[in-house]
């Protein structure tokens, strides 16, 4: 004998008649004997009715011809589509090609930027010799005479033959002129030119000697070395001042200085440090000492984007007049909220 | 030239062999069914047509892959079930909840109307106190999980059977015995103070 509990289980079914013979006519006995589950009955009947009476919506009128309009509107895809995708069994080794195509792709492009980054210098070089060679055309005498005097001490390193060296002879001037040439459209070689004479006559003629030429070849190189070796370093830290605060400490022994300081927004807290390219090991090996969470270690994580790169380049030329003592390496560091376990 | 008599079967098969014209009745045969069944799973009319006739072209496309296993009609509300799902999925990500009642009025050219349903109803039904049951109970259905909703638009609105039911929403008559049962179970305790 069925429980209330047992046949409340087979009402719903017992009303649309999807019960067995056996299971339908005990309900049914119980219902004759119980008006608590025959009330629970009329409920769940007069609900079955309710949403059969809920209201409905009709096609509105033209509702075959748009189907069509929308078939044919997107047949010639369609049938494109089909050919590649719609028998099952090439559909999934054809996502999985178009997946290794694409990863393959993104690995060749990786590597692709990676070359590039390392590629700027000796195209800053040759745009060097470049510039000079505009200046020669012009027979701008004042500029010449000091490019010359500045190649002279330069050329007792090896010259640049063919393959490309990643240090070349120039002066600021020839530099700026190089990376302008770089920003402007093609088509005004000459007038650019003269600009570009006329700024080292008045900015620089006064400081042409040897020494000048061989601390700003000096520069040249230490800036190419610290586009290629900027990197971005992450720390961890619950305390993000107090982070920055440690940076500071760690740079003074170090002879390094901060840059730049980034912080508030939704960007995490950003610092841009310069520390001796002799140093930067020493440097990031301290760095782990103040991590909050052991399992990021600070190193290479992304290399710089070329187009931070080209930003650089610009930064470069205003930063010429002041040439640094020793070869300096950039270091962004971003501290970031310990990873949560 | 296919007849409207035609079963769905033939005209499938003579849809199948490029007779577009054979689908076209097929459109017209169900298309009124397709709407409702995707207005009473999503209850807004904009999108339930869209769902409807996105489901034809859907089957359009696809009937080179249709064997046969089922009914034309189980294949229609699998995918009219399938993209409801996706449309309120859509409404989901996107932070739009486009259920309407038929009680909300809207607003057109000419002020505020109510919202124009086919009436399917008995005019006898339409004494007060049934009309307000039913509103309420659309309220109410609203509420219910997608997947309890649809067993009852399938049960109550469809008529279909159990184990239909099962093959339309690929699943065993057992669980749709248990969700039919758990959907009006529900409804019956969100209405309760409706019972005498």
């Amino acid at each position: 004998m069925m429980t209330c509990r047992q046949i409340e289980k087979e009402l719903s079914a017992y009303i649309d008649g999807e019960l067995a013979d056996a299971a339908r006519a005990e309900v049914r006995m119980h219902l004759d004997a119980c008006d608590r589950c025959r009330r629970h009955l009329a409920q769940l009947e007069q609900l079955g009715n309710g949403v059969a009476r809920l209201p409905q919506l009709a096609p509105p009128p033209g509702f075959a011809a748009d189907v069509r309009r929308k078939i044919s509107g997107n047949d010639t895809q369609r049938s494109w589509m089909d050919v590649v995708f719609r028998p099952v069994w090439l559909k999934v080794p054809v996502e999985a090609v178009a997946v290794v195509a694409v990863a393959v792709g993104v690995m060749f492009l990786a590597q692709h930027q990676q070359k590039r980054q390392a590629c700027i210098c000796y195209t800053t070089a040759n745009e060097v010799s470049a510039a000079s060679a505009t200046l020669e055309a012009r027979k701008d005498t004042d500029a010449l005479s000091q490019l010359s005097e500045r190649r002279e001490v330069a050329d007792t390193a090896p010259a640049p033959s063919g393959a490309p060296e990643p240090v070349a002879p120039a002066s600021p001037a020839a530099v700026k002129r190089a990376l302008a040439l770089k920003a402007e459209p093609a088509g005004r070689p000459l007038e650019r030119g003269a600009d570009a004479s006329q700024m080292t006559a008045g900015g620089h003629a006064g400081r042409a000697s040897g020494t000048d030429a061989t601390a700003t070849l000096a520069l040249v190189d230490n800036q190419q070395r610290m586009l290629i070796e900027r990197e971005t370093v992450l720390v961890a830290a619950v305390n993000p001042s107090l982070a920055e605060e440690r940076v500071r400490e760690l740079l003074n022994p170090l002879r390094g200085a901060v840059v730049e300081v980034k912080k508030g927004g939704p960007m995490p807290h950003q610092m841009r440090v310069r520390v001796p390219s002799a140093l930067v090991a020493k440097f990031k090996e301290q760095l782990a000492e103040i991590n909050a969470d052991p399992r990021l270690r600070p190193g290479l994580v992304r290399s710089r984007q070329l187009a931070a790169v080209a930003t650089d380049e610009k930064k470069m030329t205003e930063k010429l007049e002041k040439p640094e003592e020793e070869p300096m390496t950039e270091l962004e560091i971003q501290i970031v909220e310990p990873l949560k376990p | 030239m296919e007849s409207v008599s035609s079963t769905d079967r033939e005209l499938v098969a003579q849809a199948q062999g490029g007779d577009d014209d054979a689908f076209a009745v097929l459109v017209r045969r169900h298309q009124g069914r397709a709407v409702n069944v995707a207005y009473q799973l999503l209850r807004n009319e904009e999108d339930a047509v869209e769902v409807a006739q996105d489901a034809f072209v859907r089957m359009y496309r696809s009937l080179g892959g249709f064997r046969g296993e089922c009914e034309f009609t189980t294949w229609l509300h699998q995918i009219v079930v399938n993209l409801a799902r996706n449309k309120r999925r859509w409404w989901w990500r996107h932070g739009r909840e486009r259920t309407e009642s038929l009680d909300v009025p809207v607003e057109s050219g000419d002020g505020e109307v109510n919202r124009q349903m086919a009436a399917a109803s008995d005019p006898a039904d339409v004494e007060l106190g049934k009309l307000e049951f039913v509103q309420l109970l659309e309220r109410r259905m609203a509420e219910l999980p997608q997947n309890l909703r649809e067993v009852l638009v399938l049960r109550n609105v469809e008529a279909l059977r159990y184990e239909e039911i099962a093959a339309v929403l690929q699943c065993s008559v057992g669980t749709v015995k248990s969700r039919i049962a758990r959907a009006r179970d529900a409804l019956r305790a969100a209405m309760k103070d409706e019972w005498p």
